[in-house]
C-alpha cells in the first residue's frame, strides 16, 4: 500500500506532499515527494503540472516517445465541495503543436484522482501491449485491453465500470487516440480534455483508458471559515454572473457572435453566417429536447445534451457548433449534431477536426488540393471525413495531420489561410473583430486557445476598441492571462470567474482556510507570474521562437494596409505594425527580452527553473497484472 | 358561436401583424388550412369586440381573410412605414371608433388565443378606474414564460402544419403540453396583449412603455439568450434617447424577464450592448439615433 497524507511531513492540509509516477515500461508505480515550497508556489492543476513536466524531463523530447510524461495534476480545492472545483489538469507535450498542452478534465474522475492521496499522477513509459491502467489507493495494475480496442470512450467507460465496479471512474480514448491522430481527446463522462492531443499521448503509451478508484477526504484547516467561503461563492455563482451558462450553456454564444460579426465562417473567410440562427441555442432549445447536465460539485450546469432524431444524445457546446457548422458552411442541425456526435465517439477534438476540414475545403475551392467530395456546405462529405480522419483512411490520413502540417504538405501559399497558432487550430472567435484576443492567441503558450488567454473578454468589455490593437491594453491582457493561470491551478472552472470579485485575495483566503498556510494576495499574484514563466520555459526548451507568436496572414491587413475584403471577412484586418508593437509590449511587461525569451535566473539553467528538480522516489511497487 | 357580451360595442381591438423580428418569415401569415394564423386571433376576438383594426407592418402584406371574417375587420394602412409595433398601435389609435372605451391590442401570431382568455381581461379592466392598463407580459407570474412557450410552440408546430397536419390537432397538442407544465397562470395562454381604457390611455401607455413616442428616436433593442427565451421576442421596437432609456423600457415592458438587468445602471455588471453590432457600449447615457439597433447580450459571453 502506498503512503498517504502526512507520511511525508506535510504540515499543510489540502496537499499530500507527493505525486505518483507510473512507469509503464518498467512496470512500477513510485511515490515521489513534493516539497512544500513547490506546492505553495505552484498550487496544483496547471501550475503544478507545468512544474512536473519540467521536473520529469531534461530537455527537448518527442511527444510520443515512451519517456514523454502525461501529467494529471489535482489541486487543493478539488474535493472540497467548492462550486465547480471538480477538475484536474492534464498536461503533456502536444503531438499536434510540439508545445505545452495544458488541458482540463472534469467531474468524478477529478475527485477520484484526488482520492489517490497524491497531488498528481504522472504516466511515463509505454505498456508492452494495449492495456487499461487501474489505479487505486492501494496500488496500480495493468489489464489487457484487447476487448475494448476500437470502442468509443463512452463505451469503454461503461465496460470498465461494469468490470471494475461503479466506484471506479474512467478516462478513455476512442479510435482516434488508438490510431495516433494528433488531436485525439481524453474523455470522461462525455467531457473531454479536448485540445492538443492528450488522448494521443495516452494512446502512445498503449493505454486505452485509465480507471481510478479513490474518494477524496479533504479536511480544511479552518472548517468554519472554509464553509463560509464555500457558501458565499455558492450564493454569488447562482446569480446573474453565471446566468448564461445556466440557461443556454455555451451554445448561447453562437447567435451573439454572429450578430457581432465574430463568428468564424467558411474557414474564417467571413465573420457571420446568414443561416446561423438554425444552429442557435434559441432555436435548438425551442425545437429539440435538450437536457441540462452538470459536472460533479457544480451547481451551474452549463452542459447541454441534445437528443438526436435517430436516438441517443450529443453533448453540445459552442466550440463544436461553430467548428462543425458555420466554419464548414453548414447550418443543418441534423448534420452538425451528428458530426459532433461522431467526433465524440471517435475521440476527436471538434475544433481541430472542424478547423482542418475547413482548411481542406478552402484548398479544394482554390484548386490547390482535392479531398474527395469535401467542399464547403457538403454535410455528408464531412460526416464521412470525420470517420476517415479517426481511422486515418484514404484522405483521412492527410486530414489527420491537422491544419499546420497539412498546409506544409500542400504549400502553394496555403499557409496564409491555415487558421492555427503554433499548430493549434483557432477557436470560434474571429480575431478581426476581437483584436485583443488576436494578440492573446498569438502569444499563448498553448497556441490558439481562447481559455488560456481569455482576452476576448477585454474586447467585449467596452474598455477597448475591439477592431484595433494597441499597447495600452497589454497590461489588462496579461492580467487576464494570469488570472486564468490561477483559476487553472486552484482549480476553479472558468465559468465561475464573474462570481469572483478579487481573485487573488479570494484565492488567498480560500487557500489559507483550507491549508492553514498563510497565503496572501500578493503571493497568489506572484504565483500567476511564476506559472507563466514555467510555461514559457517549457516551450523555450522545446525550441520556441518569436516567429511562432503570430497569427496566420489571413488575419492581418494586406500589404497596402487596405481593409481586406473576401480574404478575411470584410472586416479590416489587424495592422501588422501595431501587432508587432503590442507583442513587444507583452514581452517587455512579462520581463522577457526583445525576442520574447526568458532572462537567465540565478541558479537556473536554460532548461530548468531553480526548484524544478524531482526528488528521488521514496517507494516503488510493481504494477500488478489483472484480467 | 359564443354570445356577444353586453359591452361589446364599447370594445375595440387592434391586431398588429407581420412582426417579423423574431422570425425569418411572418408567422401570422402562416396558413392553417385555408386561413392564415391571424384568422384564429380574429375568430377569438370577434364575439367580444365591436371593431377590429388590422395593421400590417411595413413590408408585410395584409393577410387575406375569408369574407365572413374579413368583413369584421378594418384594415389600417398608414402613410408612413410602420416598421414597429408601437408606431402601428399609435397609428391605429387614430382610427378607433369614438364609442370604444376598452381597447385590446395584440399581435396576430397567437394561435392559442381564445375568447375565454380575452373576456376576463376586458371585464377586469372595465371594473377599474383610470387607464386600467393591462400588459399581459407583466401580469401574472409565469406570463413571460408563457410567451416563450408560445413562441416555442409555433416553432414546433410550423413543420407539422406545413406537412398538412390538422391545425386543430397540432395546437390542441401544444395546449395540452402547456397545461401539463402548470405555467398557464389563469389557464389562458396570453401573449403580449395590451388592454387600455380609451384611445388617450393607449397613447399614454405606449409612451410609458417606450413603444411609441415621436419625440424620441425609434430604435430596436435586440435581445439574445436568456432574455430572448423568457420574453419570447428577438427584438423590441422602442422609442428611447439613450442606451439606459432603452433598457429601462425593456424593464417596464417585461419586468420579470428583464429582472437580471437590475435597477438603473446595474445592467453594466452582467450585460453588454453593441449599437448595430459594432463597438461595445457600457455608458448608459450613450445617445441613440433613429434606426439604431441595440444588441443586448450577456457579459458572460464566451467559452
Amino acid at each position: 500500500m502506498m503512503g498517504g497524507a502526512g507520511d511525508h511531513g506535510m504540515a499543510m492540509h489540502g496537499f499530500h506532499g507527493r505525486y505518483l509516477r507510473v512507469d509503464l515500461t518498467r512496470g512500477v508505480m513510485e511515490e515521489v515527494p513534493l516539497a512544500p515550497e513547490v506546492l505553495t508556489r505552484y498550487l496544483g492543476g496547471t501550475g503544478l503540472g507545468c512544474w512536473l513536466l519540467l521536473a520529469e524531463t531534461r530537455g527537448a523530447y518527442d511527444p510520443l516517445a515512451p519517456e514523454a510524461p502525461l501529467v494529471l495534476a489535482s489541486a487543493p480545492l478539488v474535493g472540497t465541495g467548492l462550486n465547480t472545483s471538480a477538475k484536474a489538469a492534464v498536461l503533456c507535450l502536444s503531438p499536434l503543436t510540439g508545445r505545452l498542452n495544458d488541458a482540463m478534465i472534469s467531474s468524478h474522475i477529478a475527485l477520484a484522482l484526488r482520492g489517490l492521496r497524491a497531488d498528481a499522477l504522472v504516466l511515463v513509459g509505454a505498456a508492452p501491449e494495449w492495456c487499461v491502467l487501474r489505479v487505486e489507493p492501494e496500488g496500480a495494475s495493468l489489464h489487457p485491453a484487447a476487448e475494448w480496442r476500437g470502442l468509443s470512450a463512452e463505451a469503454t467507460e461503461s465496460a470498465l465500470r461494469a468490470r471494475f465496479g461503479d466506484d471506479h471512474e474512467v478516462a478513455a480514448i476512442g479510435p482516434a487516440g488508438e490510431n495516433g491522430v494528433p488531436f485525439a481527446t481524453l474523455t470522461h463522462a462525455g467531457r473531454h480534455a479536448g485540445r492538443g492531443g492528450t488522448g494521443t499521448v495516452l494512446g502512445s503509451k498503449r493505454l486505452k483508458a485509465l480507471a481510478v478508484r479513490g474518494r477524496p477526504e479533504v479536511r480544511p484547516a479552518h472548517p468554519a471559515r472554509f464553509e463560509a467561503i464555500r457558501r458565499r461563492l455558492q450564493a454569488r455563482s447562482m446569480g446573474a454572473a453565471t446566468e448564461k451558462y445556466r440557461t443556454t450553456g455555451t451554445i448561447g454564444n453562437l447567435l451573439v457572435f454572429n450578430r457581432l460579426e465574430v463568428l468564424p465562417t467558411r474557414n474564417f473567410q467571413a465573420t457571420s453566417h446568414a443561416l446561423a440562427a438554425d444552429l442557435s441555442a434559441e432555436t435548438l432549445l425551442a425545437t429539440r429536447a435538450v437536457h441540462r447536465s452538470t459536472c460533479a460539485d457544480c451547481k451551474i450546469g452549463c452542459d447541454r445534451r441534445v437528443e438526436l432524431e435517430g436516438g441517443g444524445q450529443v453533448r453540445l457546446e459552442y466550440e463544436s457548433l461553430f467548428a462543425l457548422g458555420p466554419l464548414l458552411d453548414l447550418h443543418d442541425p441534423a448534420v452538425v449534431l451528428e458530426a459532433s456526435r461522431r467526433c465524440d465517439a471517435l475521440g476527436l477534438d471538434t475544433i481541430s477536426t472542424g478547423g482542418t476540414l475547413a482548411f481542406a475545403m478552402e484548398c479544394a475551392e482554390r484548386g490547390l488540393a482535392r479531398f474527395g467530395d469535401l467542399r464547403f456546405g457538403n454535410g455528408p462529405a464531412v460526416l464521412d471525413a470525420v470517420e476517415r480522419i479517426a481511422r486515418r483512411e484514404g484522405e483521412g490520413a492527410l486530414l489527420a495531420l491537422g491544419t499546420r502540417a497539412l498546409a506544409a504538405r500542400i504549400g502553394q501559399g496555403s499557409e496564409a489561410f491555415a487558421a492555427h497558432v503554433k499548430g493549434l487550430e483557432m477557436p470560434g472567435y474571429h480575431p478581426r473583430g476581437l483584436q485583443s484576443l488576436g494578440i492573446g492567441l498569438a502569444v499563448g503558450s498553448r497556441g490558439a486557445d481562447h481559455n488560456r488567454s481569455g482576452a476576448y473578454e477585454l474586447d467585449l468589455t467596452g474598455a477597448v476598441d475591439r477592431f484595433r490593437v494597441d499597447t495600452e491594453r497589454i497590461p489588462l491582457l496579461i492580467e487576464r492571462e494570469n488570472q486564468g493561470a490561477v483559476m487553472d491551478s486552484l482549480i476553479l472552472c472558468r465559468f465561475i470567474r464573474r462570481a469572483v470579485r478579487d481573485l487573488y485575495a479570494e484565492a488567498a483566503e480560500m487557500l489559507t482556510a483550507l491549508t492553514g498556510h498563510p497565503f496572501t494576495a500578493e503571493e497568489i499574484a506572484r504565483t500567476a507570474e511564476g506559472i507563466q514563466r514555467l510555461k514559457k520555459r517549457f516551450n523555450q526548451r522545446q525550441g520556441w521562437s518569436e516567429a511562432e507568436d503570430t497569427l496566420p496572414a489571413r488575419f492581418f491587413r494586406g500589404p497596402d494596409g487596405a481593409a481586406d475584403g473576401p480574404e478575411g471577412g470584410g472586416r479590416a484586418g489587424i495592422d501588422r505594425e501595431r501587432f508587432r508593437q503590442a507583442r513587444a509590449e507583452y514581452y517587455r511587461l512579462r520581463g522577457w527580452d526583445a525576442e520574447g525569451r526568458l532572462p537567465p535566473e540565478p541558479g537556473a539553467s536554460a532548461a530548468m527553473p531553480p526548484a524544478a528538480r524531482s526528488q528521488p522516489a521514496q517507494r516503488s511497487v510493481p504494477l500488478g497484472w489483472g484480467r | 358561436m359564443q354570445e356577444h357580451c353586453a359591452s361589446q360595442e364599447h370594445r375595440a381591438a387592434i391586431v398588429v401583424t407581420g412582426i417579423g423580428d423574431a422570425w425569418v418569415q411572418d408567422v401570422s401569415a402562416l396558413r392553417l388550412g385555408a386561413e392564415p394564423l391571424v384568422a384564429r386571433v380574429i375568430v377569438a376576438l370577434a364575439p367580444l369586440v365591436g371593431a377590429i383594426l388590422l395593421v400590417p407592418l411595413a413590408g408585410r402584406r395584409a393577410p387575406r381573410l375569408a369574407p365572413p371574417l374579413g368583413r369584421r375587420v378594418t384594415l389600417v394602412r398608414a402613410e408612413a412605414d410602420l416598421d414597429r409595433a408601437g408606431r402601428a398601435l399609435a397609428e391605429a389609435a387614430a382610427h378607433l371608433p369614438p364609442e370604444a372605451t376598452t381597447i385590446v391590442a395584440l399581435t396576430g401570431d397567437m394561435p392559442l388565443l381564445t375568447p375565454a382568455c380575452i373576456d376576463p381581461l376586458c371585464r377586469a379592466l372595465e371594473r377599474e378606474p383610470g387607464d386600467g392598463v393591462v400588459w399581459a407580459a407583466r401580469g401574472e407570474a409565469g406570463s413571460a414564460l408563457l410567451v416563450a412557450m408560445r413562441r416555442a410552440a409555433l416553432v414546433k408546430a410550423a413543420p407539422r402544419l406545413r406537412q398538412g397536419e390538422s391545425p386543430e390537432r397540432v395546437f390542441e397538442a401544444q395546449r395540452c403540453a402547456s397545461a401539463s407544465l402548470g405555467v398557464a397562470g389563469n389557464g389562458h395562454p396570453t401573449d403580449a396583449l395590451l388592454a387600455v381604457r380609451n384611445p388617450a390611455g393607449l397613447r399614454r401607455t405606449l409612451v410609458t412603455l417606450g413603444l411609441s413616442d415621436p419625440a424620441k428616436p425609434a430604435v430596436t433593442l435586440e435581445v439574445y439568450g436568456q432574455l430572448r427565451l423568457t420574453t419570447g421576442c428577438a427584438a423590441f421596437p422602442l422609442h428611447a434617447e439613450t442606451v439606459g432609456a432603452a433598457l429601462a423600457a425593456l424593464r417596464r415592458i417585461d419586468p420579470e424577464a428583464a429582472r437580471g438587468l437590475g435597477e438603473d445602471g446595474a445592467w453594466i455588471e452582467h450585460f453588454r450592448c453593441a449599437i448595430n453590432g459594432q463597438q461595445i457600449i457600457v455608458d448608459p447615457d450613450h445617445p441613440l439615433r433613429t434606426g439604431d439597433r441595440l444588441v443586448l447580450f450577456s457579459a458572460a459571453v464566451g467559452g
